[in-house]
């Protein structure tokens, strides 16, 4: 009862935690966050994607074919709470506590102890890695939670075989590129390391699997495939795997996957890891020997897909490290263990919920509502808005403005959706109510009375070639240009 | 597989990864580092395998060797002076506390996690580069062997070669990791590690 208690307490900080100020921090929507939302929104007014397909099993965002569980899944909480930054963040932060959960019930199969399984839960919950994707508007959290709930109904029935667990798995590539590599590799590596599968079990997997079968022919299946060299995929795994990249600094160059001054686990936690990689070595039980199975094809997907490092792709390794340190932690000195838990939360809250918003800005897109609300402000008015460095930054006012789908598909036409898992180019240029996204050709900037760019795209100098008043500087916190409004003199 | 046949092939793992032109390891240093990079592995890896201590004390010179030339290639001021925009993001993440927290942030950002307080981490850390091992030292498939070796280490540790692990750490962590010749010290180290996936049980 008192272990049920203190369980339902961490639980309930999780969700404190993960859901406070989840609408300014991070501080704005980011263009993958406005995408699923935008996309969830237009599923729910017209039964069609943006581009006008009807309920697509991948949704094509930016070209990515990206699997649309989470999409589908938010449809109840646009529906509810309206098409905003939380309801679109708020099943990543609902997931991130499924997490904490499943994390608990998985731990207390290695360490046997609700007590140590409790301490590691905590631990598990403040994890920079846990927070931050566990407040994102997209699908990669969701995506492990149901991975990781089927890999525990797996551990439970072991030496069977679980259906439900199997099924899970198989689910989850439905929700997101990662689990699509990782799912058939896991479930492989299982049937080899624990028992052979019945006839049925077999058959239950292939029905399950039927949408991805369809599609595994179309280009649309295999768009984030690349061919890189063994050097090159071995060298990704070394990035992934060194402990400079897990506690102290990530090499990944999108500034939105960072928090500052901290890494995706605690400096200190690299004693634990240790331990934990001591401890698990003499125990060589089916259970451990799929741990370590599973820790290592967690970073499969992230090193074959890419050219750069990319931490979000290796968030199914979070789960076995976790784990992994668990058992180190139960061998640290339980008055040192109280010192590092408020020292971590302490570092976590400060890099998240102070540095992050102040300083990351332009990693966040910020400047777009602004730009939406000015369009509006000046419908009557053309505005162009300069893409050559985001190519992808339509969808923000149309997110802003939650523009009427129904309007976007037709402005549209339908060559997209009749050739959706064809995998057409990517438009570069987008037109919706008074706003068009391109980039600038000063032939052509007297059809425009406004144009925004990003601060780099116009000099002074050309400014004053071309006749441009700058009316309007988009600035963040600290200073930085996001966005600047010029108007064209006629 | 026989006891002598694994030190044979522990041996020529070591051969290989020291004298390896491929590797990159040994052709960027001068001849005073190359024989001393040699000797400390081959003593090391000789007192692990045949216990005689005169391998052990040879090893002891060579190390305390490597580690003089570890500090003396490091401008340590080098490594604890912080250019104009780092001093800018400090003094920024400073002002990001309210008035009323001013002189915690003051003892934070100032002392307990200070500039250089943060660069011992970082430091420490650049000991543990992996991908700065294995894409400039050594070649990228050795780090398989290496992380068994590891694994086994961990499972049977060696005190000699835990504790001057930690040490070469320890001093990466205070002098930094760029002098003229690299993180030289932890070499053989990682050699050694290798060449544990063929040799120990």
């Amino acid at each position: 009862m008192k272990n049920k208690l203190i369980l339902s307490a961490i639980l309930l900080f999780s969700f404190i935690f993960y859901s406070y100020k989840l609408s300014s921090v991070p501080s704005s929507v980011y263009v993958d966050e406005a995408v699923t939302g935008y996309n969830a929104y237009s599923i729910l007014k017209t039964g069609k994607d943006e581009n006008g397909k009807i309920l697509p099993i991948y949704f094509r965002y930016f070209n990515a074919y990206s699997p649309g569980l989470y999409t589908y899944s938010i449809i109840p909480l646009v529906k509810f709470f309206g098409l905003n930054t939380f309801s679109i963040r708020l099943l990543s932060a609902i997931s991130g506590v499924f997490s904490v959960y499943i994390f608990y019930l998985l731990v207390n199969i290695f360490l046997k102890s609700e007590n140590k399984s409790l301490i590691a839960a905590l631990f598990y919950s403040i994890l920079p890695w846990t927070l931050f994707n566990s407040r994102l508007g997209y699908e990669v959290m969701y995506a492990a939670v149901i991975f990781n709930t089927g890999v525990y109904f797996l551990y439970k029935k072991l030496p069977n075989i679980s259906n439900i667990g199997l099924l899970l798995i198989s689910l989850s590539t439905y929700t997101s590129h990662n689990q699509r590599y990782l799912a058939p590799l896991f479930i492989i590596g299982y049937f080899v390391i624990i028992k052979k599968p019945k006839i049925k079990t077999l058959l239950i997997l292939l029905i399950s699997q039927i949408p991805n079968l369809v599609l595994v022919f179309t280009p649309a299946f295999w768009v984030k495939n690349s061919v890189f060299s063994v050097k090159h995929i071995l060298l990704q795994f070394i990035t992934y795997i060194s402990p400079k990249t897990l506690f102290f600094e990530l090499p990944d160059i999108d500034q939105q996957h960072l928090i500052p001054k901290i890494s995706i686990l605690y400096w200190w936690m690299v004693i634990p890891l240790f331990l934990g990689l001591k401890k698990l070595s003499p125990k060589i039980s089916k259970e451990y020997r799929l741990l370590i199975f599973w820790a290592i094809i967690s970073l499969v997907p992230a090193s074959l897909t890419g050219e750069f490092i990319s931490i979000q792709r290796a968030l199914p390794f979070l789960f076995p490290v976790a784990i992994i340190i668990s058992l180190g932690l139960t061998q640290i000195n339980k008055i040192l263990l109280l010192i590092a838990f408020p020292y971590s939360l302490f570092l976590l809250i400060r890099s998240y919920f102070f540095f992050l918003p102040n300083e990351q800005y332009l990693a966040w897109n910020y400047g777009y509502q602004q730009v939406s609300e000015f369009s509006l402000s000046h419908s009557q008015e053309s505005i162009l808005v300069d893409n050559s460095r985001n190519v992808r930054n339509y969808i923000l006012p149309l997110f802003y403005q939650k523009y009427d789908p129904r309007l976007y598909q037709q402005n549209l036409g339908n060559f997209i959706s009749s050739h959706y898992y064809q995998a057409p180019a990517q438009l570069s240029t987008y037109k919706y109510n008074n706003l068009t996204f391109g980039s600038i050709k000063w032939d052509k900037i007297q059809n425009y009375n406004y144009i925004v760019s990003d601060g780099l795209s116009i000099s002074p100098d050309q400014a004053k070639e071309h006749k441009l008043i700058l009316i309007e500087t988009i600035s963040t916190k600290n200073n930085q240009t996001s966005q600047e409004i010029y108007k064209v003199v006629k | 597989m026989g006891e002598k046949y694994k030190i044979w092939l522990g041996l020529k793992l070591v051969a290989i990864l020291l004298i390896s032109p491929t590797s990159g390891l040994f052709l960027q240093q001068p001849l005073l580092n190359k024989m001393l990079l040699f000797f400390t592995t081959l003593s090391l890896f000789f007192h692990l395998n045949f216990k005689t201590p005169v391998y052990k004390y040879i090893f002891l010179i060579c190390f305390i060797s490597l580690t003089y030339i570890q500090i003396s290639s490091t401008n340590i001021q080098n490594t604890y002076s912080f250019n104009d925009h780092q001093k800018y993001i400090n003094q920024n993440r400073l002002d990001q506390y309210p008035p009323s927290l001013a002189r915690v942030g003051n003892i934070i950002e100032n002392r307990l996690d200070s500039p250089i307080v943060y660069r011992l981490r970082q430091n420490l850390f650049d000991s543990f580069d992996f991908v700065n091992y294995f894409k400039n030292f050594f070649l990228p498939i050795f780090f398989i062997p290496f992380l068994i070796g590891l694994y086994k280490l961990l499972k049977n540790p060696n005190k000699l070669v835990i504790s001057t692990t930690l040490i070469s750490i320890f001093i990466l962590s205070i002098v930094g990791s760029h002098g003229s010749y690299g993180p030289i010290i932890i070499f053989p180290f990682i050699t050694i590690i290798i060449s544990y996936f063929s040799c120990e049980k």
